[in-house]
């Protein structure tokens, strides 16, 4: 199934109050703002905190440095979605031995405008080791488990029905099946997916529950205000306490919002580090311990049609080997623009490729990283990512890419295209699979891309190795508190949209019973 | 200084449009190259950061010179015929250095923006012409 034309709306992203959005991008004139508290960030995490602290009756000021691109300004082309939606155009890249691309929405509802809804729970070993090894003794499965319900019945998290699957996500599970790897079809955050295979470029339909659609109108439809084009330069201390934050519009103006009860920081794993140096804090662990899920694509050319443009982008998953070996594979329709990029050869035989790209699949491995990295200033005063697969994950991935190829080929593909630097860019042959298996161990070699990013300020027991306590707050400053997966004192093995919006949620709503006067937590 | 730095010399220009012609020309339609290429270029590096915009600019001078050192001939990269460009292309994708294989990598990538926004290349690379959604609107208001 697909989509014919955008339907009329109304959408969710429109008809708010006036006065409750003010645009950045045409406020030239310095402006003071106050609320009860302030959320810089509208992705998973500060829209959902803002939602939850506007449900308890407070005022909530959100502020996002990204714009609010609406949903029937949605465009198919990647160049305009990459322009409009993400960070530095999309040309963000982490250093290291290799440039690994990082791929940050930046607008309103960041990140989750432009991934592919997929909802897990934080695995149970996860949530143990924090427990274990961080003190996080508060974080367990029954203290998550109401906000998880509430957010699967708000977002409408379900199963992908067969009929938006797609070719691409129904061969992935015949192979697994197949082969005896266990797989199964996502379940996302899905008010009627018509199967337009955009989520990368912002539903069309505003079916994909991102935030720009769902936590951030409905906050502001219980009193809320947001201020999207503004970047929050720093937060304002006074005697140890947050008390508002200092912000500059895309126009120019400054802003200052007085926040009366405190300030919550939810601009990003890269970002928020940043933003909590400049407000004057110093602890060691803010910018240490970054971890991410790099991941890497193979491609398959059928003999008959894939149409990878008709379904959900992502729609089938394995987590077969995440205990095992630490990795996640799934499937990803990539746009033909895109998936140039990763088309063997030049010339000819590139065109030849290219023209075939309708009888392509593209799976993906997603790898749970032991590497950790850093997240520092540049010298213009932007973040910059350090970070370095290790051999050991280097090898996790050679195994993670030779099985996407035997899935591959056990469906009928005619060529492989590992897109592995050194190896051939074109199998036509399980038996050829080997060579993956012996593949080279150094991240130049691969076309890794990151999404999913964790723990540049991570939360604890422990005030030596620690930058937020495990109520949230940063051990410098009070009132002032990290809710994003800045705090997640490690990386998961599964996508972490749903857990980052579980714990935000959880922590929105011990502040917000706290500043009731109730002990919690 | 900072818009400088970022705008394409005539140089890279040229580069970029034999680039994108040895890449991308059979599956673009005949309009979306030359001037529409120029603009977008110029303009994308105009947003772009600073250091996304000197590497781009970089990749476009080291294969606009590529020809020296490839194919031993005193030409640049747009000069040549398209058998020759398509070797040099061949030799810069299988370079074991990595920064340098990367800067053909990222032209590869950047000019795929490129074609993408051309119904032709839209329509090959789908096997037939997709049903597609445009925007209602800008995101000025104005109709696109």
């Amino acid at each position: 199934m697909n989509v014919d034309s955008a339907a009329n709306g109304p959408w969710p992203d429109e008809g708010f109050a006036e006065g409750s959005v003010i645009d950045g991008s045409r406020r030239g004139a310095a402006f003071d703002l106050a609320a009860d508290y302030v959320v810089v960030g509208t992705g998973a995490a500060g829209a959902v905190a803002g939602h939850t602290l506007a449900q308890h009756g407070h005022s909530v000021l959100f502020l996002e440095e990204g714009p609010w691109v609406k949903t029937r300004h949605f465009s198919q082309r990647v160049e305009r979605t990459f322009s409009e939606l993400l960070r530095d155009g999309g040309l963000q890249a982490m250093r290291g031995r290799a440039f690994i691309p990082l791929l940050q929405g930046r607008c309103v509802g960041g990140s989750t405008v432009v991934n592919s809804a997929i909802a897990w729970r934080l695995p149970d070993d996860v949530l143990h080791m924090w427990q274990r090894e961080h003190g996080l003794d508060a974080l367990t499965a029954e203290s998550l488990d109401p906000h998880y319900r509430a957010l699967e019945t708000a977002l409408q998290v379900r199963e992908t029905p067969p009929d938006v699957r797609g070719e691409n996500n129904r061969m992935f599970l015949d192979a697994a099946a197949r082969l005896g790897i266990e797989a199964r079809a996502m379940h996302r955050y899905d008010a009627g997916c018509r199967g337009s295979s955009r989520c990368m470029q912002g539903c069309p339909s505003a079916a994909k529950q991102g935030m720009n659609v769902s936590m951030v109108p409905e906050a502001l439809r219980l009193g809320a205000r947001l201020v999207h084009d503004c970047r929050v330069e720093h937060v304002i201390v006074r005697g140890g306490r947050a008390v508002g934050v200092r912000g500059l519009t895309k126009a120019g103006a400054a802003l200052t919002v007085h926040a009366r009860r405190g300030v919550l920081v939810a601009a990003s794993t890269v970002q928020t580090p940043g933003l909590l140096r400049r407000s004057g804090l110093r602890h060691a662990a803010i910018g240490a311990n970054f971890q991410a899920h790099p991941g890497h694509g193979l491609a398959g050319r059928f003999d008959h049609p894939v149409q990878m443009d008709v379904g959900a982008t992502q729609g089938a998953e394995s987590i077969h080997f995440r205990q095992s070996h630490g990795f996640k594979l799934e499937t990803l329709a990539m746009p033909p623009e895109l998936a140039a990029a990763r088309v063997p050869g030049v010339g000819q035989a590139f065109s030849e490729r290219m023209r075939d790209l309708h009888k392509v699949a593209v799976w993906v491995v997603q790898f749970r990283s032991e590497a950790k990295g850093k997240v520092t200033r540049t010298l213009g005063g932007g973040d910059r990512v350090h970070f370095d697969p290790t051999e050991a994950d280097l090898r996790r991935v050679r195994v993670a890419c030779a099985t996407l190829a035997r899935m591959l080929f056990e469906v009928g593909a005619k060529e492989v295209w590992p897109g592995i630097h050194g190896l051939p860019p074109v199998l036509t042959h399980v038996d050829q699979v080997r060579v993956l298996e012996e593949g080279p161990v150094d991240p130049r070699a691969y076309g890794f891309v990151a999404s999913h990013l964790f723990g540049a300020a991570r939360m604890g027991r422990d005030p030596a190795s620690s930058a937020v306590t495990p109520s949230f707050e940063t051990r410098e400053v009070s009132k002032l508190y990290v809710v994003d997966s800045s705090v997640f004192p490690s990386n998961l093995g599964v996508n972490p949209q749903h857990g980052i919006m579980a714990l935000s949620r959880l922590a929105s709503t011990w502040i917000a019973e706290r500043a009731r006067g109730r002990d919690v937590a | 200084m900072n818009r400088a730095l970022r705008t394409p010399s005539g140089f890279e220009l040229i580069t970029a449009e034999a680039v994108f012609e040895a890449l991308y020309g059979p599956l673009v339609s005949t309009e979306h190259r030359g001037p529409v290429l120029r603009d977008w270029l110029s303009t994308t590096l105009r947003a772009a950061t600073l250091e996304a915009a000197l590497g781009v600019r970089i990749a476009l001078v080291f294969v606009g010179l590529a020809p020296w050192w490839v194919l031993r001939r005193l030409q640049s990269f747009a000069a040549l015929e398209a058998s020759a460009a398509q070797q040099v292309l061949l030799r810069l994708s299988k370079l074991d250095l990595y920064a340098l294989r990367q800067l053909l990598v990222m032209l590869k990538a950047l000019f795929g923006l490129f074609a993408g926004l051309d119904d032709r290349f839209v329509a090959v690379t789908h096997g037939r012409v997709p049903r597609v959604h445009l925007p209602q609107t800008q995101p000025d208001g104005s109709k696109p």
